[in-house]
């Protein structure tokens, strides 16, 4: 009896034991799938996925970001924007944390938030590291469609565009310093900002703020060296001539491992091409600049003369990677050819970014009525814009020579040696230079840079040229309304499959086995 | 293995020789055509709202909850109480198969009962399509929510059945189980405490198949369904063990 007491005091104990042990694994197996998880999409157009350049920001994150929905659940943006934070955080679940307050029901917990970020309204979104935060407003997250109301009908979501804001603010936090990008003046440029109806990149300044570039104008008249610390310079379309001087600062820079995006411009004078002097410097650099103004009967589109062209194939390069991937069309207006040229030095690495289709030419003479091909023009494919680059040649061994500090003992005569072979070894690659052409500004400038995805090879030149492929334009996810466009007869189809049909094989089939039963 | 499989055909053979799996099933289609046909009428109408796919409502719709709520319940009631109350327990107890055995095959046998009642509803994804455009990736990952959260409910349906003679009181126990776990859902807006909410946040189901019905597949919830079934089929397994000390 005693026995049997303690044998089942054991056999309890045990079990208890086990039990206890179990819902500790488990708790643990939870907490850590808590903390560690992945989402994946499984829809056709991954709709709820981040996309790989904002996968690639927050992938090389080292710092915490924490981004918090001050947004209250009522609002039309909630969900999008819970969806989206979500994404961010299970991209990287060690760097980012996702946090929601509701400004009604978490009054405390608002008021902390409003406090700690000196924020002065709901509705928004805060992207914050450390100190620093970055706000993003409901109203900039999205873009309505309002043409319902003259029906009663509210505001619908059109387009998403917190992804871009988001990538854009983690990118702003983690980044040291903003890509300084120079903008030459002085010679009948393209403007950075606007006004007074003259065409200027306003609107790309804009977007390419969003990517966290800084913007400058420079004069280049009287300026001996391009300034330091500067990214990128770009010569927007100029109507007169650089000096000699301001094109040798140019190819100092530039063969020093410079960047630079040109963009050359059809006059619309009786002078066919503004040169600028630019066209004989680019041939230095392997870029034939076409006298010419590019004409593609292939590409016309309706209410558009034979200027406007729509270029038929891409090169391979990150700058027109993804756009060949997408199979997304971009527009350009009167452009010069801008090709390879044929003597270009074997040290350069060139490629034809844009290409007409091969009925195209580049017309030197656009008063000519017969506008057809001729002599001693450029035949298509016609490539109007080219990138460049090259690798800087720096400094030999002498320069490691001169570093080395001087030995005092023969212990450390071993340790400068070993460090300088382990130098010669990890000797840094050569910085490398990168230049853009484009035979066309107007796909640039607020003209047409809205035009097809204009904008998209706009921010990846600029992206390249900065070294930054991780990033393109993250374009704003379009929300479709789903809609089912069904007439009577295959709605009332569909209620008697559903309603009749088959629960009716059901009761039939229970039917059946009932009587099977019953014999 | 062999005791395991003879339970479960065992099961399975009771489930589909007697009527009831089809009255279940008649009141199942019904009841989901109902609210399928709901929300397909209204997305027809052009006055009507959009932005929605029919088959995100169909995964978190009212019809939806109620079936996967009540199912469960009623699929699992007699699987070991009614074994308790006629006595065959002890005779099963001591036969060569071991109490994991008997509540595997039991269990599995309820789950495929269970996949066989939403089968046929893959039919209105089909039907749809003969008639509109349709992304079957949503579909797909919201009947594999459906399937997740039906483990876990169906593995709570045995424990509830191991601790009673009586099938309705096992009924009504794994009932308000599921009840509790369902209505953490109305809680996550009430507390403040982020740990809290994150744990809330965890075990939401009602955004567990907001997420699966649009197409999204989180690893959390896969583990919580899986983890939680096995917690309370081990629960179970411990429950027939301790009987046999009595």
């Amino acid at each position: 009896m005693v026995d049997q007491t303690r044998k089942k005091i054991i056999e309890g104990s045990t079990l208890s034991v086990g039990v206890v042990l179990v819902l500790a694994l488990f708790a643990l197996v939870n907490y850590l799938s808590l903390r560690h998880y992945d989402r994946f999409d499984w829809t056709e157009n991954s709709l709820y996925s981040l996309s790989e350049k904002s996968r690639n920001v927050v992938a090389d994150l080292d710092r915490e970001i924490e981004l918090v929905i001050f947004m209250s659940p009522g609002s039309q943006l909630y969900n999008p924007a819970d969806e989206l934070l979500t994404s961010y955080e299970a991209a990287n679940t060690k760097f980012i944390d996702k946090r929601v307050i509701d400004p009604v029901k978490n009054r405390f917990e608002a008021q902390r938030l409003l406090d700690r970020h000196s924020i002065e309204r709901s509705n928004v979104i805060v992207v914050a590291s450390g100190e620093e935060r970055r706000v993003i407003d409901e109203i900039d997250l999205a873009e309505f469609d309002y043409s319902g109301a003259q029906f009663g009908q509210g505001a619908t979501l059109k387009e998403f565009k917190g992804e871009q804001l988001i990538t854009s603010a983690i990118l702003e936090l983690v980044e040291a310093e903003k890509p300084k990008i120079l903008f030459t003046t002085g010679h009948g440029e393209t403007p950075l900002d606007g006004g007074g109806g003259r065409r200027s990149f306003s609107i790309a300044k804009r977007l390419l703020g969003n990517d966290n570039f800084g913007f400058e104008e420079w004069s280049t008249a009287t300026a001996t060296q391009v300034p330091e610390t500067t990214d990128l310079v770009v010569v927007a379309a100029p109507t007169t001539s650089f000096f000699p001087a301001e094109l040798d600062l140019f190819s100092r820079y530039l063969d020093g491992g410079g960047r630079m995006l040109v963009f050359l411009d059809p006059s619309g004078t009786d002078d066919l091409t503004v040169d600028a002097g630019l066209a004989q410097w680019l041939a230095g650099y392997g870029v034939a600049a076409g006298d010419d103004v590019v004409v593609d009967p292939e590409s016309q589109m309706p209410l558009m003369g034979p200027g406007d062209i729509i270029p038929a194939s891409y090169g391979v390069h990150p700058i027109v990677e993804y756009l060949d991937q997408s199979r997304t069309a971009v527009h350009l207006s009167f452009s010069r050819s801008i090709r390879k040229a044929d003597d270009a030095s074997g040290d350069l690495e060139i490629t034809e970014l844009l290409e007409t289709s091969a009925s195209a030419w580049g017309e030197t003479d656009p008063e000519d009525p017969a506008l057809e091909p001729g002599d001693g023009e450029v035949h298509g494919p016609v490539a109007v814009g080219v990138a460049v680059s090259f690798q800087v040649e720096t400094g030999g061994e002498e320069d490691l020579a001169a570093e080395e500090p001087a030995a005092v003992t023969e212990e450390a005569e071993t340790e400068v040696a070993e460090s300088a072979g382990e130098d010669q070894n990890e000797k840094p690659a050569p910085p490398e230079a990168r230049l853009v052409v484009y035979g066309d500004v107007d796909f640039a400038a607020d003209t047409a840079i809205q035009s097809t995805a204009n904008s998209e090879l706009v921010m990846n030149t600029f992206n390249w040229l900065v070294e930054r492929e991780q990033l393109i334009a993250i374009e704003g996810r379009s929300t479709e309304e789903t809609r089912l466009f069904l007439t009577q007869p295959e709605l009332l189809t569909i209620w008697g499959m559903v309603l009749l049909l088959l629960p009716g094989i059901a009761v039939v089939t229970g039917v059946t086995v009932f009587m099977r039963r019953r014999r | 293995m062999n005791g395991l499989l003879a339970t479960f055909e065992r099961e399975l053979r009771a489930y589909f020789f007697s009527s009831l799996a089809y009255v279940v099933l008649t009141f199942f289609l019904l009841a989901n055509g109902i609210g399928f046909l709901i929300v397909v009428t209204y997305l027809s109408n052009p006055q009507g709202g959009a932005g929605f796919t029919p088959f995100e409502f169909f995964f978190s719709g009212f019809f939806f909850w109620i079936l996967v709520l009540i199912s469960p319940p009623i699929l699992t009631m007699r699987l070991i109480s009614e074994e308790r109350k006629s006595g065959t327990i002890e005779t099963l107890m001591t036969s060569p198969v071991s109490e994991v055995q008997v509540v595997l095959g039991k269990y599995f046998a309820a789950l495929a009962l269970y996949v066989f009642l939403w089968l046929p509803t893959v039919l209105y994804a089909v039907i749809l399509e003969q008639h509109s455009d349709v992304d079957w990736g949503p579909i797909l990952s919201g009947y594999l929510g459906t399937l997740g959260i039906g483990a876990m409910f169906l593995a709570i349906g045995v424990f509830g059945s191991s601790f009673t003679k009586n099938q309705i009181v096992a009924a009504i126990a794994t009932f308000a189980i599921l009840m509790f776990l369902f209505t953490f859902a109305f809680f996550e807006g009430l507390v403040t405490s982020e740990t809290t909410k994150d744990v809330i946040g965890y075990v939401n189901l009602l955004q567990h198949m907001e997420d699966f019905g649009k197409g999204v597949v989180d690893t959390r919830r896969l583990v919580y369904y899986a983890t939680t079934a096995a917690l309370f089929l081990f629960l179970s397994c411990r429950a027939l063990e301790a009987k046999k000390w009595r």
